[in-house]
């Protein structure tokens, strides 16, 4: 039987099992906005979603070293959101055929989060400036959403990036260039990012 | 400070000291587009600058507001979606066939295929009969020989005379 790996870090040394499992308790939250994009806003799915990323992550690769965690486990999420893809893809073929029988009352996930909820004006303020930003990047292409979302929100470097993405470095930065432009044009009328604000 | 727009129609960002780092130089930084020298000469005009730093952070704080919207819609969308998620989970199969869209697609697939097949029936050239040169080897030996073989049959005796004595 083959002894744990030992990571030493400067306050205490954690085996490779504490190490994956701080990683998961770490990422999921993250990882659960992003599969919340990528669904279009539906939430129980993104959580099945990122779930089952995170226990293939645990199953398939508990042995990889710590720092491929993040790279392997994007990639993972990245690929079961494609699975996902695919299949809502042919069951909308599908459904031309077929109904469901509570299809009438299920409303548009994306416009869920989209719509701003009414409160307290800041709040409201809040509200809009998220769903324009919520609206800006579903303009990008899938790519440069990726790009963004991996570079910016979750601080990936650009070679765990790549890695991730299963593109080449400079496809990431290719990306993610387009992306900021896209943005700062998408979100120029209310400028809330750019000058004194 | 405020942004303009620079000989080359790009947008600038920041003081006078500043006003050489495009916005989209800026973007291409962020992204590692710069080559070495470049991306030196960005980093050291953002640092100094802070519109140029807001500038540059522009991306993160996105990120970081979109964080914030999806964190506080998203406990409560769960909590709506995941009775209903629930609920049709176990019953994923159980969906009505719409007959009438069925039926309609298969009659329509049916009508298509019999259009076709009568076209091709009807554009399908005539069946011609067979030239004469087509005739089978026998058959064109016989007709070219045709005197010959009529002399024989009044003279059998020449033919026995070939059996008995062989070919001459």
């Amino acid at each position: 039987m083959l002894a744990p790996t030992v990571i030493l870090t400067p306050s205490r040394a954690l085996t490779s099992d504490q190490a994956l499992d701080r990683f998961c308790l770490d990422v999921r939250p993250r990882a659960l906005r992003m599969a919340l994009l990528e669904t279009g806003g539906q939430a129980a799915l993104a959580a099945d979603l990122v779930q089952d990323s995170l226990a293939r992550l645990v199953t398939h690769y508990r042995d990889r070293p710590e720092q491929e965690y993040a790279p392997l486990f994007y990639g993972i999420l990245r690929n079961r959101i494609t699975d996902w893809r695919r299949r809502a893809r042919l069951e909308r073929m599908l459904g031309f055929f077929l109904a469901a029988d509570d299809e009438d009352d299920e409303a548009a996930a994306w416009e869920s989060i989209v719509d701003p909820a009414p409160g307290p004006d800041h709040l409201a303020d809040s509200r809009r400036l998220g769903a324009r930003i919520v609206t800006a990047l579903a303009s990008l292409s899938a790519r440069q959403r990726e790009a963004f979302l991996l570079r910016e929100m979750e601080g990936l470097s650009i070679i765990d990036s790549a890695r991730a993405m299963g593109v080449s470095e400079g496809s990431v930065k290719t990306h993610h260039q387009r992306a900021l432009t896209r943005l700062r044009e998408a979100l120029r009328e209310e400028n809330p990012f750019q000058g004194d604000h | 400070m405020h942004s303009d727009i620079d000989d080359g129609g790009n947008t600038v960002a920041g003081t006078t000291a500043a006003r050489e780092v495009p916005v989209a130089d800026i973007d291409r930084w962020r992204a590692g587009l710069l080559d070495a020298e470049r991306a030196r000469a960005v980093e050291r005009a953002v640092r100094a600058d802070t519109a140029l730093a807001k500038e540059a952070a522009f991306g993160t704080r996105v990120a970081h507001s979109l964080a914030v919207h999806l964190d506080a819609h998203f406990q409560a969308h769960l909590r709506a979606q995941s009775g209903r998620h629930r609920a049709t989970h176990g019953h994923a199969l159980a969906r009505r066939v719409r007959w009438p869209r069925l039926i309609g697609a298969g009659v329509a697939t049916a009508s298509l295929a019999m259009l076709i097949l009568t076209l091709a029936m009807l554009v399908r050239p005539p069946v011609q009969p067979a030239a004469p040169g087509a005739l089978s080897p026998q058959i064109a030996d016989a007709v070219q020989n045709l005197d010959f073989y009529q002399w024989l049959a009044e003279h059998p005796q020449a033919l026995e005379e070939v059996r008995h004595d062989g070919p001459a």
